[in-house]
């Protein structure tokens, strides 16, 4: 068939971006730490969609994943403990032409930061979020988070943690205007890599509870985690996480859950004998507060002094 | 919060940024525009506006209806509207075509003509690339890319010269480092290894359709040539030898001398003057006078052939083609002999030039052809000599024709029309099997004034379509578009036994980007169909006519499905068809037939125009056709059509069901065919199931009269209290005993085990293993790479593999598969034997393998 073609359009970008270009300096993580996987497939990410790093900025809280923002070459900030998100949210309110990432951990997201994380959940800000969940607080050498099982023998909980854990799916699925909600692992780098790839195309505030290992401080629950395949669910649906057939396989579960549906989605992530891996809600009609931020921008001083002069002189008597 | 909300408040921001810019514009007289973000690649939207009185619906549909009858708008149509289907091709910066084209120069696996993303795409198949993402395949359109502008700068040029251009600049673009510059540059050896050394690229331009015409010619001819030069040498050969044989009869051959001269070695060996007596006085059977002399005769005109070797057909230019742009045929047509020509010298001059080219090319086969007949020594004068006089190029062979000269009359399409038309008419009639590039310059859409030959926009004369009535003739209607399909055409056309009238369209433009949306748009828009008819005898009936390379060949217009955001969801649609009235609107000449409709008179009166082309005159009373068009902001509008422009279409669409006709498609004939071949296929599975249907019937009554007579045999057994079972036997009242064959098995099966098991554990002991990675599941931890970085090194993609097992000891591997978070190192078999502690290794390395 010849004549018109609609997909006849691409643009070739002065530059390409390749992996030593997003990166910078030498992960100071353990070995073995799930950390360096996320970080790979972001770059990744950024590889495939050659994103300019000027254009990009990457925010942090404290904490060991917190420490995201030194190994990418693009601008950084590594802030206060918590506070991750108003910073983020500040970023893209202002400047809505950047590509905003939040990397943050169990303890800066759902402990000292939860505030923060709610809201910025409400305020459906076009950021990627991606919370490094491992259960611990792995800096500090071990004292158990919010996220931290029932039972959690730690330095502070030596006869084991007794209340029960927050489950930060669970939590943002229950804020009001959720509108991209996944879960992933580290130990399956390809799924990772799609569900961050999905939550980057998403136009919204997209949360992505990345579950991951730490074989220093929860060693045992790593191993647990790896190996018994029969608690992980793949959820599978056409408008979810798409994976290779090959990858698809590496779950011994399957479920088909329309990503529209809140209200299994909710129920799906209180089910506390599965881990559901992929995608639990999205909303693409979700209002963005980050819409109504910049609309002046590019206007010099001189250009909004005239503004407001002009509005000033419609109350003048 | 609810949407009208939001668009409130959205309103309220954005209205201070309009203030902004209703202050400056006020202030410093300047355009409106500041601070409006650069338009890019946006969705087409609709936004409804307010709702209006009925008294303004009104009054603007009495403007419509007036618009409508006379196609005449207050204003013409701004240039900012674009059809709807074409906004992403205006706003991006570069358009995915099939240019450049690859010619290839001699004979290729990979094919005679391809465009160099296929060629690219074909090669990248080829390549070597494991499971790892290649920088320089996601780099195909950057080198597309690069190609186009060297070709812009540098005209056509070699596939050879241009490779190592590009691959330089795309190398010094990314600037990759380590190990992903290494593995880049790995990648542009095997690549260069693939792509063949050979062949022309080319660019879409005006050129192209001569340039594909010229390589299809060099293809047709390339073979048909070099064999041609070789039957002619061994024909001359033998025939040498003939008269060489011949005049070796002569008795004087008989002295010692001319014996030894025959010879011409081993002179020492032989005593001639013994042999001289041996050889008869009377000598063989000689030829006479005639033969030798047509031999002769025919050694001379093979001879002087050798001169018509040197080109490979004669070529008529006309002179008005592309007169003012001083087109270098020459170097175009570099082997063949170009001659000029003019519209006054008519065509019918062309066949008496015809028969001048081909006379020598008549002699040259008749001589061939005597040749052969003389070498079997077949030739009957008696016969044959009538023959060979009046042997002319209808006597050719299909091949002699592919080895004769190429006839080719290149020519404007206008000089067809009028007086010339009675020329080209005799001249297909008598079925020269003369080739003729017509070439469609201006078009019905762009200038009709320039071309009133053609008709008018309401009537166009298809030049095309005509020829079909000489039957005998291959006809080929198309556009270099798809570059591919106008070189096969080409090739046939040139191959046929017959005449070859091949009609392509050339849209003059010095924008190329204008000119490719423009010549797809033709196509797309039916204005300058495809089609290829094969009249030559012997194809059969059905098979000659063909349109399946247009878009959408089964339907009136090609439809499109656009991804549009109507008031504010982003996930709506429209589908939208590309009629000839979208093409029009692209021609500024016709912008007062154009009007757009504010959103408040869209009523259900207002209908899209391919849809409006479907009613009958009285279904359309009332109604208005629009066509969807967007805006530079991307905003799509509804556009109303005059009633010039929907005639115009409705001619287009005529003409494109006389193609459809002729194809099959939509064809009254086939498709009653079709329904009476259906009907009669469904009449006889019904009766087929009618009589399956009643022996079933049948064969449930017959069991029931069986089953009934049982019951009562049985019933009556009973009451004669006898025992049923000795009455009627039924498999299912036999007990079945399992013979205890089973456990004579088993009792054997454990040595047989045994010996399998020591077979397997010695062939295990012997296997070896090699090491390797679950590359895909690496988490790039850096586990393994700080073991040694030899051994395991990360692709482009960051997740490890072993580079090379010999690099470190099997311990290292053993150790890391131990440490690998997500164990996926199999460190396989040791390959140094004499490793400290193996034994201990390998028990180690076996969880992981």
């Amino acid at each position: 068939m010849y004549g018109l073609k609609t997909d006849l359009a691409c643009e070739v970008p002065s530059k390409y971006y390749s992996l030593e270009d997003y990166g910078k300096g030498v992960a100071r993580w353990c070995p073995g730490c799930g950390d360096h996987a996320v970080l790979t497939n972001t770059q990744k990410l950024l590889r495939e969609k050659q994103l300019d790093p000027a254009k990009t900025v990457f925010v942090s809280g404290i904490g060991c994943s917190s420490r995201f923002p030194h190994y990418m070459n693009t601008y950084g900030f590594h802030g206060l403990h918590g506070r991750a998100f108003p910073v983020a949210c500040g970023v893209k309110f202002r400047r809505p032409d950047l590509n905003v990432f939040v990397i943050t951990g169990d303890g800066d997201c759902c402990s000292i930061g939860a505030g923060a994380w709610i809201h910025a959940i409400r305020y459906n800000m076009d950021i990627t979020v991606m919370l490094l969940d491992n259960q611990i607080y792995g800096m500090t050498k071990k004292q158990i988070s919010p996220t931290s099982k029932l039972g959690t023998i730690s330095n502070t909980t030596p006869d084991g943690s007794v209340i029960p854990p927050i489950n930060p799916v669970e939590t943002t699925l229950g804020v009001a205007n959720a509108s991209f909600v996944a879960q992933t692992a580290d130990w399956n780098p390809a799924h990772m890599y799609e569900t961050i790839k999905a939550g980057f195309e998403h136009k919204g505030f997209s949360f992505i509870h990345i579950i991951q290992r730490c074989p220093v401080f929860q060693a045992g629950l790593a191993q647990e985690m790896t190996s018994n395949k029969d608690a992980m669910c793949y959820l599978d649906h056409e408008n979810g996480i798409q994976v290779s057939e090959e990858v698809a396989r590496t779950f011994s579960h399957k479920l088909n859950h329309d990503p529209s549906d809140l209200k299994n989605a909710r129920t799906l992530a209180m089910d506390t004998d599965t881990v559901y891996m992929g995608l639990f809600y999205r909303d693409i009609n979700a209002p963005r507060y980050d819409e109504f931020g910049a609309s002046n921008m590019g206007f010099t001083v001189e250009e909004k002094e005239a503004v407001l002069r002009a509005e000033f002189d419609r109350y003048a008597f | 919060m609810p949407k009208e909300e939001r668009s409130s408040f959205s309103h309220f921001f954005r209205e201070d940024a309009k203030l902004v810019a209703d202050v400056l514009h006020e202030e410093e007289g300047q355009d409106s525009t500041v601070g409006t973000p650069e338009i890019e690649l946006i969705k087409p939207f609709i936004k409804s506006g307010q709702a209006v009185s009925d008294d303004l619906v009104r009054l603007e549909w009495k403007k419509l209806r007036t618009f409508f009858r006379q196609g005449l708008a207050d204003c013409k149509l701004s240039p900012d509207f674009r059809p709807a289907i074409l906004a992403p091709a205006y706003t991006a910066d570069l358009i995915a075509q099939d240019y450049p084209v690859w010619l290839a120069g001699n004979s290729s696996e990979l094919g005679e003509c391809l465009s160099l993303s296929q060629l690219l795409d074909e090669a990248f198949s080829r390549m070597d690339l494991g499971d790892r993402s290649s920088i320089l395949v996601n780099s195909k359109d950057r080198l597309l890319h690069l190609a186009k502008l060297y070709l812009e700068e540098n005209g056509v040029t070699t596939l050879e010269q241009v490779l190592p251009e590009i691959l330089n600049q795309l190398s010094a673009q990314l600037q990759l480092k380590g190990d992903e510059g290494k593995t880049f540059s790995d990648e542009i050896k095997q690549l260069i290894k693939i792509l063949p050394d050979h062949g022309r690229l080319i660019s879409f331009s005006n050129e192209a359709n001569f340039q594909l015409f010229n390589g299809a010619l060099q293809h047709t001819s390339q073979q048909a040539r070099i064999d041609l030069q070789r039957e002619i040498l061994e024909l001359k050969s033998k025939l040498k030898d003939l008269l060489r044989v011949e005049a070796d009869k002569d008795p004087a051959g008989k002295d010692p001398d001319k014996l030894k001269e025959s010879l011409g070695f081993a002179d020492s060996m032989m005593k001639f003057d013994a042999l001289a007596s041996l050889v008869p006085d009377e000598g063989s059977i000689r030829m006479g006078a005639d033969r030798l002399e047509r031999i002769a005769h025919v050694i001379k005109v093979l001879e002087n052939s050798e001169l018509l070797l040197d080109f490979t057909a004669s070529i008529f230019i006309d002179e008005s083609l592309y007169s003012g742009q001083q087109l270098l045929w020459h170097e175009l047509f570099e082997k063949a002999e170009i001659n000029t020509w003019s519209a006054k010298e008519g065509l019918n001059e062309l066949g008496v030039l015809f028969s001048e080219q081909i006379d020598p090319y008549e002699q040259l086969f008749s001589a061939k052809r005597i040749a052969e007949l003389e070498l079997e020594n077949k030739y009957q004068p008696e016969i044959h000599d009538d023959y060979f006089v009046g042997f002319t190029w209808q006597n050719f062979s299909e091949e002699e024709l592919l080895q004769s000269t190429y006839f080719i009359l290149i020519v404007d399409d206008l000089h067809l029309f009028g007086p010339q038309f009675s020329g080209l008419s005799d001249l297909l009639r008598d079925n020269f099997p003369i080739k003729i590039l017509a070439v469609k310059r201006n078009l019905s859409g762009s200038d009709l004034s320039d071309a009133p030959a053609r008709g008018s926009l309401h009537s166009q004369v298809e030049l095309g379509a005509l020829m079909l009535s000489y039957r005998n003739i291959f006809v080929a209607q198309s556009s270099s578009i798809d570059p591919r399909y106008l070189f096969d055409q080409f090739k046939e056309g040139l191959s046929a036994f017959a005449p070859a009238f091949m009609y392509v369209l050339d849209l003059d433009s010095k924008d190329v980007r204008n000119a490719y949306l423009l010549a797809s748009s033709i196509l797309e828009c039916r204005d300058f169909p495809a089609f290829t008819f094969r009249g030559l005898l012997g194809n059969p009936w059905g098979s000659r006519f063909e349109i399946k390379h247009n878009p959408q060949p089964d339907v009136d217009w090609p439809t499109h499905r656009l991804a549009v955001e109507i008031d504010g969801n982003e996930k709506d649609f429209l589908d939208v068809s590309f009629t000839f009235g979208d093409w029009a609107s692209l021609n500024h000449d016709y912008g007062d037939h154009f009007l757009p409709v504010p959103d408040f008179a869209w009523t259900s009166d207002f209908i899209p125009l391919d849809l409006y082309l479907r009613l009958t005159s009285h279904e359309s009373i009332g109604k208005v056709p629009f066509i969807w068009m967007v805006d530079q902001k991307s905003q799509l509008h509804r556009v109303a059509v005059s009633w010039p422009v929907t005639i115009a279409c409705r001619e287009r669409l005529d003409f494109w069901h006389f193609l459809q006709e002729n194809s099959g498609i939509n064809n009254y004939h086939v498709d009653a065919a079709v329904a009476k071949a259906l009907a009669d296929l469904k009449r006889e599975h019904q009766a087929e199931l009618d009589a399956i249907q009643s022996e079933h019937l049948a064969e449930v009554e017959e069991i029931k009269n069986e089953e009934a007579g049982k019951v009562m045999e049985n019933l009556a057994a009973v009451l004669l209290e006898l025992d049923p079972t000795n009455m009627v036997s039924t498999p299912t009242m036999q007990s079945v005993v399992v013979p205890p064959e089973a456990s004579e098995h088993e009792a054997g099966e454990p040595v047989e085990k045994k010996q399998d098991a020591v077979e397997e554990k010695m062939q295990e002991d012997s296997l070896v293993i090699e090491p390797y990675i679950d590359t895909a599941l690496c988490t790039s931890c850096n586990e393994c790479i700080n073991r040694n970085k030899a051994m395991f090194r990360y692709n482009a993609d960051k997740m490890a593999y072993i580079a090379d097992a010999s690099a470190g000891t099997f311990r290292q591997l053993v150790e890391a598969a131990e440490v690998c978070p997500v164990a996926i190192i199999h460190p396989g078999t040791p390959l140094n034997p004499h490793e400290p502690d193996l034994d201990q290794l390998i028990k180690r390395a076996a969880q992981f393998n």
